[in-house]
């Protein structure tokens, strides 16, 4: 059980950790940050609460900073009676860009999902090609929604979010030079392809020859006890 | 036949009078009936005797499963891997041989007379035993064997939708 | 030795793969084989402009479609076309007949092109561009005695005239009227005069003459429309006038040549459309149609006196159009005598037909069949016969006895028809005009072609031949987003297939759904009373096995249709997820119904992506074919192990044109989950621009696009996989246990520029895939998936080979081998259709723009069809004789032994 006295303002830091999905990413001109503000909705209906902020630092190195409030008591509650009656649990990403700019955006996923999995869960930020964010979709990738036990209270005091920024990937363009390097390679080759093989017969053929002698020895070594046998 | 002769005679002359031991020995042989067969268990024991021949064969017959595998060996070896007519035959050959001989087991000892011939089935049998693995190991290393998750791929059902969703741009 | 073999295969075996895939690529037919399995129809599209040319067996018309084009008058075919650069540059904005026998286009944008063809051939006599700059919108063209006129009408001020040499080109005298009355909207030409209105009068001022002075005539009427007579001896305009009470009147006004005087014809309550004169007898008449419940009636009254002329006037039924046709010409033999005449005429539904004066209607043709947007192809429903057997099999719960009875019943039915069959009497039971040969055959090859055109007319074809066999206009409705949903085949027993059309209301712009039986054509419209933005067809069939469309309205209410499946919608709601994107803000939004109660069904916004119209402005999203069958699961890898297809029913692609300062063009394509909102996967394409054109199928997506940086059509595969292991191979679900898919990815040149693209389908999506690529050059390539696999690769490793992945080439090949239209080029290809036929095997294509083109194709050949050379009869044949040979040698054998043995 939660102690009633805790101090429900008190935010706390909970996860610098990000992924950045690297790769054949896209290289951005400018570098910025991004603030998004992260509400939730406990219910079908009604007002989304703060459930804390997210500063994307730069873009470019996907560095992120989260501070995420306490799951209240009363919000837990609520929280796992959305589970219950197998609803979704909604969230509100605003978000400032560089240029001051507010986006707003929703997400959701099963709130059983989210219950189960002890409210660890991933969210991640798509940006595009100029940088700004195209998407934050929220989900939970370890509940499976199928009457798993949820854990104690005692654990699902602070949400363990995982934050993952994604850039899009390069567009590969037709590898023209690779192809043109390899046929000229397999030229070179064919070229040098006629000059004479000068090894010995049995330097070439030595792995048909042996299995043969082999055989021809087996089956030799096999005649002096059948031979007399033949013979009476 | 000769000696019951030779005793007749002897009534009639009764020269021979060590053999008058007993007098119980005036009943002859019934017709057919040789002493000396007594003797010829005896010489089973010797080495050109049939009974021995017979066990030789046995085993010759039990061992030739096994000695074919060299020759086994080395034709799945030239037979290379590629699917082709000729490797197809040559491993059916391979695989349905053994098989074959397993099932004719009972036929194939009938010849060898005796309750001894168990050890010689045994090794008859393991020898077809390898040489249905070979045929088989050499199945698998041509690709023949469904041993692969590719090869059930087909069966694989497509997974049922848990959600349904449509849309596009927007009509107005 | 065998294995020397081997080692010496390996060396060629890269030719031999490519070899291999060309192989299997091609599809080409044998010379006696065209025309077998295709059909092509050529179209012009809709009427712009059209006049008989002076020998009376030609129509000269140019179309909406780019295209001027010779019609035979005597069986409306096409004699010649010419078909015209894309819009701007060849939209046709004047067409006139020279001097000569030549047609005379002006067409393009800012800079014109004048154009002349020949009427017989369709040569291309000359061609000049325009010098100068001319506000086209203002000018009004003629062509007078080998001077190409361009009047620039400045409303309320005055007109210019440009006039040209119409052989040269060269401007051979530009001035300029004073006309504080004129008013673009208001004027037109009628030989060398522009003849304006303003008010209750007309004025007209030679423009032809550099300083000839304005006519101005006064009527009694206040005018309210003005036409150009292009007939007769005389210049002249129709004049419709306000109307006076409930009367409106018409009247001709001809001007004056030279010293004549002006002709007022006398009023009539019809507007006219030609004038007919007698150049002997100065006499004028006027000809005026008129639709009274589809009869049209031609009326000749005389000018003057306003009597009608009985022997040059008729009246016949007329069932092209339920409105007016336009009068295009009137062309008359030598003799001036309408009942000698024929008239071309086009209606609102896109259809060019010649009527004879006497009512016989030559010929038509359905031009709207060229502005074609939606295809669908229907399998015909099943004969009576074979009805009844389905129907005797359907009923499971009948009982021993019921079901005794209804095979006895149905076998009494077989029987009858059998000795009818034998006895030649036919069914008298046939509806009639319905055709009997629309059943189902053993293959499901024959269809029904099911499209909606641009126009708002409904047509079913016949795909074996591409007969019209039903047709049905739409009137009054805007198509520019139309929707087309199967709701019900014709697999549904004793209900008839049924389809339904979504499209708007031209007036009121709410929504207006057209729900039909794709087989007759037969449907009921009804108007919504509300704007849809979204519309999808529910996942499960109600208890008349009609799948219900979900209806999102721009006040994001849901409604269904039939209302009827409220409650299958609602126990389904849960699961059903929408989503609409809107091109001006670029945001998407997604909604689920899992808020619906039985009466009510609500959508709930749950997810949005933002696609900043600032820097990026959506293009185009393509989902998959909720028909879509995925058979293989996996692909196996050389190593024999599968590497699982990420084939996620719910994921949609995304593109959008980006704008970027240092790149200029960037193209995004993002691939997102429907449901959940989630970007899956995102690629962008720097310096790459549109036409795109995108695949999306099975667990990948194929688009092309031009390259700005190396101006070339490039073509990107992207391929999506699991990985080795299946994570829930039971159940897809969208939102639980999310997968990150590995994705494959390749480029190509496609040394072709790109029209319209789509893959093969088949039922059960076992054979191989292909895509058809229609390209500008009017053929259609049929590209196999495998040159676009992005798993190809540079160096092949013995693994690779074993996959059977052709190795990397970066221009993909185009044989004429693969062109599935071989010599019959296809202008303006809009798009192409693909529907699963019968047989696994086997597509069928139709491909649509200006032409119509139908074909089959077989990706992987066609492996469940005997070739055409096989000869049961011989085949039997053989059996039976060698049957009989070895049951007579086993006879003659038996005896010779039985010989030998007594021997």
């Amino acid at each position: 059980m939660i102690r009633s006295n805790h101090p429900y303002f008190a935010f706390v830091l909970l996860s610098i950790c990000s992924t950045l999905v690297l790769g054949d990413r896209y290289d951005f001109e400018i570098d910025g940050t991004i603030i998004v503000r992260l509400r939730h909705y406990l219910s079908d209906d009604g007002n989304p609460e703060d459930r804390g902020n997210l500063t994307i630092q730069s873009i470019r190195t996907g560095s992120v900073a989260l501070s995420q409030a306490i799951i209240k008591p009363h919000h837990l509650t609520r929280l796992k009676a959305l589970a219950k009656n197998d609803q979704l649990y909604r969230m509100q990403a605003t978000v400032v860009t560089s240029s001051n700019k507010v986006v707003e955006f929703l997400t959701f996923m099963k709130a059983c999902a989210l219950v189960e999995s002890g409210f660890s869960d991933v969210l991640t930020v798509n940006l595009d090609h100029s940088g700004g964010v195209i998407a934050i979709s929220a989900s939970a990738p370890y509940g499976i929604c199928q009457g798993a036990p949820i854990p104690p209270d005692e654990k699902l005091r602070f949400f363990n979010t995982t934050i993952v920024v994604r850039h899009m990937d390069n567009g590969p363009v037709p590898d023209t030079a690779t192809y043109i390097q390899k046929m000229e390679r397999e030229r070179d080759a064919r070229e040098r392809g006629d000059q004479k093989d000068n090894r010995s017969f049995i330097a070439k053929y030595w792995m048909y020859i042996v299995p043969l002698l082999i055989f021809v020895l087996l089956s030799s070594a096999g005649q002096p006890e059948g031979a007399p046998a033949a013979a009476r | 036949m000769s000696s019951n002769r030779i005793s007749a005679k002897k009534y009639k002359w009764g020269l021979d009078f060590p053999v008058r031991k007993t007098g119980n020995q005036d009943v002859l042989s019934p017709p057919g009936f040789n002493p000396s067969v007594s003797q010829s268990s005896v010489e089973t024991s010797k080495e050109n005797d049939p009974s021995h021949l017979i066990i030789k064969k046995a085993w010759d017959l039990a061992l030739a499963p096994l000695k074919q595998v060299p020759m086994n060996l080395f034709i799945m070896y030239m037979a290379g891997n590629s699917i082709s007519i000729f490797p197809i035959m040559m491993v059916g050959m391979l695989l349905v041989r053994p098989i074959k001989a397993l099932f004719t087991l009972q036929s194939t000892f009938k010849m060898i007379e005796g309750h001894h011939a168990f050890m010689q089935k045994f090794v008859y049998f393991l020898g077809n035993i390898v040489g249905m693995l070979l045929a088989l190991y050499k199945c698998q290393s041509m690709g023949l064997l469904p041993s692969h998750s590719s090869d059930w791929l087909a069966f694989i059902d497509p997974p049922v939708r848990l959600e349904y969703s449509g849309g596009g741009m927007s009509l107005i | 030795m065998m294995t020397k073999g081997r080692i010496m295969f390996v060396l060629p075996l890269q030719v031999f793969f490519i070899f291999l895939g060309i192989i299997t690529g091609s599809n080409c037919i044998y010379e006696d084989q065209v025309g077998k399995f295709d059909w092509h129809q050529s179209y012009i599209g809709a009427l712009k402009f059209a006049y008989g040319d002076a020998s009376g067996k030609r129509g000269i018309v140019a179309t909406e479609s780019n295209v001027v084009a010779a019609l035979n008058l005597k069986t409306g075919n096409i004699l010649w076309r010419q078909i015209l650069e894309k819009e701007p540059l060849g939209k046709i904005l004047y067409l006139s007949p020279s001097s000569g026998s030549e047609a005379v286009v002006v067409s393009g944008g800012s800079k014109p092109l004048v154009r002349a063809f020949d009427t017989i051939n369709g040569a291309l006599g000359f061609e000049w561009p325009l010098p100068g700059e001319l506000n086209l919108d203002k000018v009004i063209w003629a062509i007078s005695t080998d001077k190409l006129y361009a009047v620039s009408v400045n409303n309320g001020v005055d007109f210019v005239v440009n006039q040209f040499s119409l052989r040269s080109g060269s401007q051979t005298g530009k001035w300029q009227h004073n006309a504080p009355w004129a008013h673009k909207s208001k004027c037109v030409i009628s030989r060398d005069l522009v003849i304006c209105y303003s008010g209750k009068e007309i004025h007209s001022v030679r423009f032809s003459q550099k300083d000839a002075k304005a006519f101005t005539l006064e009527l009694h009427q206040q005018i309210v429309n003005i036409r150009s007579v292009k007939s007769g001896e005389k210049p002249g305009v129709f004049l419709d006038f306000a109307e006076n009470g409930s009367e409106q009147s018409h009247q001709v006004v001809l001007l004056p040549e030279q010293g004549q005087s002006i002709v007022k014809c006398k009023l009539m309550p019809y507007s006219a459309h030609w004038v007919l004169s007698d150049p002997n007898h100065e006499a004028v008449s006027v000809v005026q149609l008129i639709l009274k419940n589809k009869v049209l009636e031609v009326v000749t009254t005389d000018c003057m006196s306003g009597k009608k002329i009985e022997e040059s006037s008729s009246a016949f039924p007329f069932t092209i159009s339920a409105s007016l046709p336009q009068l295009e010409d009137v062309i008359c033999g030598s003799r001036n005598d309408l009942s000698l005449c024929r008239l071309l005429v086009h209606t609102e539904e896109e259809s060019i037909a010649l009527l004879h004066s006497s009512g016989k209607q030559l010929w038509v043709r359905e031009e709207s069949l060229a502005s074609i947007s939606v295809v669908e192809m229907m399998d015909l429903p099943v004969s009576d016969k074979d009805a009844a057997i389905e129907k005797e099999f359907d009923n499971k719960e009948a009982g021993l006895l019921g079901m005794f009875g209804r095979r006895l019943v149905s076998q009494t039915l077989q029987f009858q028809q059998l000795l009818q069959t034998v006895f030649g009497i036919s069914d008298p039971i046939q509806p009639a005009g319905q055709r009997t040969d629309l059943v189902r055959d053993d293959f499901g090859l024959h269809k029904m072609i099911v499209v909606a055109t641009k126009a708002g007319k409904l047509f079913g074809l016949d795909n074996l031949n591409g007969e019209i066999v039903w047709q049905k206009m739409l009137t009054n409705v805007d198509t520019s987003s139309m929707q087309l949903f199967v709701q019900r085949t014709t697999r549904h027993g004793p209900y008839p297939a049924q389809c339904s059309l979504l499209l708007k209301d031209k007036v009121s712009n709410e929504s207006v759904l057209y729900t039909f039986d794709p087989i007759t054509g037969v449907g009921l419209k009804k108007n919504l009373g509300y704007r849809v933005l979204q519309a999808m067809l529910l996942s499960v069939m109600d208890e008349e096995s009609l799948r219900p469309i979900l209806l999102l309205d721009s006040e994001e209410k849901v409604y269904i249709e039939p209302q009827t499946a409220i409650s299958l919608a609602d126990s389904f709601a849960a699961s059903t997820y929408m989503y609409v994107a809107n091109t001006d803000t670029g945001i998407m939004n997604g909604y689920t119904l899992a808020q619906s109660t039985g009466e009510r069904l609500v959508a709930s916004k749950v997810w949005d992506v933002v696609f900043n119209p600032e820097t990026q402005t959506l293009v185009n999203i393509v989902g998959k074919s909720p028909q879509e069958r995925v058979h293989s699961q996996g692909r196996v890898l050389g190593d024999r192990s599968v590497l699982y297809k990420y084939v996620n029913p719910n994921l949609i692609a995304v593109v959008t044109q980006g704008t970027d300062p240092l790149h200029k063009y960037v193209l995004n394509v993002y691939l997102l989950d429907a449901v959940s909102g989630a970007v899956i996967f995102s690629i962008s394409h720097k310096r790459a621009r549109e036409p795109i054109h995108l695949v999306h199928t099975e667990n990948w997506v194929v688009y092309t696009y031009f390259s700005e940086k190396w101006r070339r059509t490039e073509i990107t595969a992207i391929e999506l996989y699991e990985g080795k292991t299946q994570s829930n191979s039971g159940a897809f679900s969208s939102l639980l246990s999310p997968v990150n898919p590995l994705v494959e990815r390749q480029s190509y040149i496609l040394p072709a520029m790109v029209q319209s693209m789509t893959p093969t389908v088949t039922e059960k999506g076992i054979t191989s895939r292909h895509l058809l690529v229609g390209l500008a050059s009017g053929a259609v390539l049929e590209l196999p998936w495998m040159f676009v696999d992005p798993r190809r690769p540079v160096t092949v490793t013995p693994e690779m080979r074993e996959e059977g992945v052709i190795p990397y080439m970066p221009e993909l090949p185009i044989p004429t081998e693969s062109i599935i239209n071989y010599n019959k080029s296809l202008p303006q290809i809009n798009g192409i259709h693909a529907a699963p036929s019968g047989l696994e095997s086997t597509s069928l294509v139709l491909v649509y723009g200006l032409d119509l083109f139908y074909t089959r194709v077989a990706p992987s050949k066609t492996f469940d069809v005997l070739k055409e050379d096989f000869d049961p009869f011989l085949i039997s044949m053989v059996l039976v004789g060698l049957g009989l040979a070895s049951y007579t040698t086993k006879r003659l054998a038996s005896r010779k032994a039985l010989k030998q043995a007594w021997k």
